[in-house]
């Protein structure tokens, strides 16, 4: 065994030095750059890729950090989603839009882009989702609403950000017109009890069965479907688990890929996409392989707010 | 004098060549590819759609436009041609009523600059 040589007193001293003076150097460069005006604050240019990269790591660990202990209410209530669906219209789809509806200019001009929300509160917990709406984040122009809303009404709208991820904009659309005219009683689905063919998916699709269906049906004649095929008639489907809508129509969730596979013509008429006669258990085992496809965060967590888990557990 | 010539030639084909697929795309469209780029940048695209070379543009809720120039359909229905590309992004729900495109108010001059760079991506 190879025992450290000692290192002189001078060495380390010299070390210390060369680098206190690396750092004096480096902070007087950069107090020059920012003095000099070069670096361009404008927000209709993309960050530097690393800038970005710091800005979004740091931003995910203080919200993490931040966020711990907040106690999550039920949001299984039909009248606080519609209550939230009425704060998000006014509050957020100004800049992060809706399904089916785009921001207005004031959302669009922002840097970094608001990001449709239809996907990306699944990347947050409720408690997460809340700490965010109420307090709003720096270096980005998302607003602190904790001053102008109540606790309740926060609430509301994390309540309505766990729906609008299996909203269709033809669902978004009935909601606005519902309660632009105060409807929105009884039977109307604030809060879904649909399963969205999760449970049949997980105890009947086959992946492999479903892998060779779409060789058999020639579905990869037309899709590029990651390591299978690069067909390009129709979109790729690659990363298909991601994906938030299918034919730009319906949310992307088991029971509407089957739907949309046995019988495209009966959603979209003119779909250059043919009625192949596929049997519901084979769309069934062909959604189950296009489910591996990509990152399986989307579906776990649409999976997770179907089974009713989002009353109180934290996700 | 003739090497001159020669190099100016030699100069301007590779270029060209460079270029190729950016000068079919603009000579399809009669838009400009880069100005194109930085619309699609700044109208937010990226938010839902994959696109190759465009900044933070890994949106999810829409399909990836990469090999764009090869697709045979635009929205499922349209041919994919640059005066139903214009028109699916000026006016996509008027082309599918519904659709989880919105109309974004993009106008006729810039969306023939948004199809210039779409063509490019092949």
């Amino acid at each position: 065994m190879i025992r450290p040589a000692r290192v002189p007193k001078l060495t380390i001293k010299t070390t210390l030095f060369i680098l206190a003076a690396c750092l004096a150097v480096e902070g007087l460069g950069g107090l020059f750059f920012m003095a000099s005006g070069l670096y361009n604050i404008a927000a209709d240019e993309p960050h530097f890729t690393l800038a970005r990269w710091m800005l979004q790591a740091g931003r995910t660990r203080s919200i993490q950090f931040r966020s711990r202990g907040i106690k999550v209410p039920n949001l299984r209530d039909p009248s606080l989603v519609r209550n939230g669906f009425v704060l998000y219209r006014k509050n957020c789809q100004p800049c992060h839009g809706a399904p089916g509806v785009a921001e207005q200019q004031i959302g669009r001009g922002i840097n970094p882009k608001p990001p449709p929300l239809e996907i990306a509160s699944n990347h947050w917990t409720n408690s997460q989702l809340f700490w965010i709406t109420s307090h709003g984040l720096k270096m980005s122009g998302m607003p602190g609403f904790g001053s102008h809303l109540s606790e309740t009404d926060r609430w509301a709208i994390v309540a309505f950000l766990r729906r609008i991820v299996l909203l269709s904009p033809a669902d978004y659309e009935r909601f606005s017109n519902a309660t632009d005219l105060g409807i929105g009683g009884q039977n109307f689905s604030w809060v879904s009890n649909e399963d969205y063919g999760f449970a049949q998916l997980k105890a009947q699709g086959n992946s492999d069965r479903g892998r060779d269906l779409l060789h058999q049906y020639g579905c990869i004649t037309c899709h590029t479907i990651a390591a299978l095929s690069s067909g390009n008639t129709g979109p790729p489907l690659t990363d298909y688990a991601e994906r938030q809508y299918i034919a730009g129509l319906l949310v992307n969730v088991p029971a509407n890929t089957v739907a949309w596979i046995t019988n495209p013509k009966r959603f979209k008429a003119d779909t250059a996409m043919p009625n192949l006669n596929v049997q519901p258990a084979q769309a069934l085992d062909m959604a189950a392989y296009l489910y591996t496809l990509g990152s399986p965060r989307r579906l776990t967590v649409l999976e997770r707010i179907v089974a009713g888990h989002r009353s109180r557990s934290d996700y | 004098m003739r090497s001159a010539a020669v190099f100016v030639f030699v100069v301007a084909f590779l270029s060209s060549a460079c270029n190729r697929s950016e000068n079919q795309a603009e000579a399809a469209t009669g838009g400009n590819a880069k100005v194109g780029r930085h619309l699609i940048y700044s109208y937010g695209c990226g938010s839902c759609h994959a696109i190759p070379g465009v900044a933070e543009a890994k949106g999810t809720l829409g399909p990836p436009l990469q090999g764009f120039a090869y697709r045979t359909y635009i929205a499922g229905s349209l041919q994919n041609t640059p005066e139903n590309l214009f028109r699916w992004i000026t006016k996509p729900q008027e082309v599918v009523a519904g659709s989880a495109m919105p109309d974004l108010g993009v106008s006729d001059r810039q969306a023939r600059d948004i199809a210039a760079y779409l063509y490019t991506l092949q």
